[in-house]
């Protein structure tokens, strides 16, 4: 409600348009209610501030330039150093600087914080990191399947060896005991036309007659085989009393008799592997056998298999090679050491 | 990507991954199991990585595996025993690189990681920023204040010398 109180924030709203529309004819109503405030408002009307054409003349001096901010310097520096200023904006800034040497210093402090990496530090561990293909697994674990296998061959082939060397003890126990199964007498000869034919009775036959050969030195050669008779002669007992009974003893073996006992105990056989390969040449046979030549060499194979064993055992395991073929492999741990010659002597 | 290109992936970034990871934390027997364990993740994920994209996973493994490890360690590290990273002036430095190296050391971590990525690696604020997991413009600016704080060091250092 407009009242002579309160008028004046009207006339204003009025005179500047800002009057609400539905304030306008309540506001004119006033004015004709009141003719001296309509005066006045005819009055406020004609009042009009002229406009002044004032220029600060000093203003050149007010600019300021990005290097006058304090970190402009600093802005720019280090976006022309990360390759951020565009277009003309390096090479103005670089003029700016050889135009203000002062900045030059800070301009170049900014320069030396670049860091460079130091190519000097390398990871220690890269081995761990690397990764096999599923291929090279699997030939690795044939590989060392492979080395099990020749390892194995190897020390069976050397307990063979040293079981062959160990025969002429067992001839001597052989040739202990004749004594106790026939006496060495030339009047046993009857002994020989006896018919029983049991096998028992064939052995001390034989060793009889391999005894008697030792005894007269008679037996010519490695050829010499005693033939087995068929008809095993009947012992003569009155003989046999008769007989003087002579200590067993160790003879020197030689090579007649223990070529004789071996024949008698059937071992001819064993005589013959006396000549067993060695694993070189075991390998080397089975692959000359098998055609191959060249790099699948049986030594080859056992070399890399015995670097595989080695290298899984921590270098515990290990062989030496005279001659090109190896001699002797070697075990050495924190509880034993021992060394297994492989060459034949 | 395939083995091939994973055994790749050790020649060319094992060294850098380890170079930043030491810088940061500075401890070599942490550093090289952060590498080992990144590598070991991108393993187990062979499949899902690009051979192209190897690298930046592997440094984003390796720098999410890192801030785990400084976690941890601030866990485990009392207030008092934790180093305070005030500007001393006893050291004696013989070259620049001693000045930096001793300046880098006492940047906040963040700026540390982002400045010693853009430096060593040449990377761009992008991959900065996707590495660290932040905004390109975060990025600028954490880069701009490691700047300003490696060249007022340098500047004491000289003025001491």
């Amino acid at each position: 409600m407009i009242t002579r109180d309160n008028y004046e924030s009207f006339f204003l709203d009025y005179l500047e348009g800002k009057l609400e529309e539905d304030m306008i004819d309540e506001f004119l109503d006033f004015l004709e209610q009141n003719s001296d405030l309509k005066e006045e408002l005819h009055l406020f009307e004609n009042i009009h501030l002229p406009e002044e054409q004032i220029v600060f003349s000093g203003k050149k001096h007010l600019y300021k330039s990005f290097t006058d901010e304090k970190s402009a310097l600093d802005i720019k520096t280090i976006a022309l150093m990360e390759g951020d200023l565009r277009d003309e904006e390096p090479e103005s800034f670089e003029v700016y600087l050889t135009t203000h040497p002062e900045l030059q210093k800070e301009f170049d402090l900014f320069l030396k914080t670049v860091m460079v990496a130091d190519i000097g530090i390398k990871y220690p561990d890269k081995q761990k990191l690397y990764r096999k293909s599923g291929t090279t697994i699997l030939l690795n674990w044939v590989m060392r399947a492979a080395a099990v296998v020749v390892i194995l061959w190897g020390v069976q082939s050397l307990f063979q060896t040293e079981s062959i060397t160990k025969l002429p003890d067992s001839n001597q126990k052989i040739t202990s005991i004749k004594p106790k199964l026939v006496a060495p007498d030339k009047k046993i000869e009857p002994m020989v036309k006896s018919k029983e034919n049991e096998s028992g009775e064939m052995i001390v036959s034989q060793v009889n007659a391999n005894y008697k050969s030792h005894q007269s030195h008679t037996i010519n050669g490695l050829k010499a085989k005693p033939v087995i008779s068929k008809s095993v002669p009947q012992r003569d007992l009155m003989v046999l009393e008769k007989i003087t009974p002579i200590m067993a003893s160790l003879d020197i073996n030689t090579i007649e008799n223990e070529l004789a006992v071996a024949h008698l105990v059937n071992i001819e056989p064993i005589h013959e592997t006396r000549k067993i390969m060695t694993v070189d040449e075991f390998l080397a046979s089975r692959v000359k056998k098998a055609g191959g030549k060249g790099l699948l060499s049986a030594n080859r194979i056992l070399r890399i298999g015995l670097s595989v064993a080695s290298e899984i055992s921590g270098n515990r395991l290990g062989y030496k090679v005279i001659n090109g073929k190896i001699a002797s492999l070697d075990f050495e741990s924190k509880l034993m050491a021992f060394s297994i010659p492989l060459e034949k002597k | 990507m395939n083995s091939k290109e994973y055994n790749q992936s050790v020649d060319l970034y094992s060294d850098n991954i380890y170079r930043f990871i030491l810088k940061n934390i500075r401890d070599e027997e942490h550093a090289r199991d952060i590498v080992q364990d990144s590598y070991e993740k991108l393993w187990r994920n062979i499949e899902n990585v690009n051979s192209e994209k190897v690298k930046s996973y592997l440094f984003t493994t390796a720098y999410h595996t890192m801030i785990d490890v400084i976690r941890k360690e601030k866990r485990q590290t009392s207030i008092e025993d934790y180093p305070v990273a005030e500007e001393t002036h006893d050291e004696q430095y013989s070259d620049l690189s001693e000045v930096l190296n001793e300046a880098v050391k006492r940047l906040p971590e963040i700026q540390r990681t982002v400045i010693l990525l853009r430096d060593y690696e040449g990377y761009s604020y992008k991959e900065i920023g996707e590495c660290t997991l932040l905004s390109e413009a975060q990025v600028k600016v954490y880069i701009y204040r490691a700047r300003v704080f490696l060249k007022n060091y340098i500047g004491k250092m000289e003025v001491v010398v």
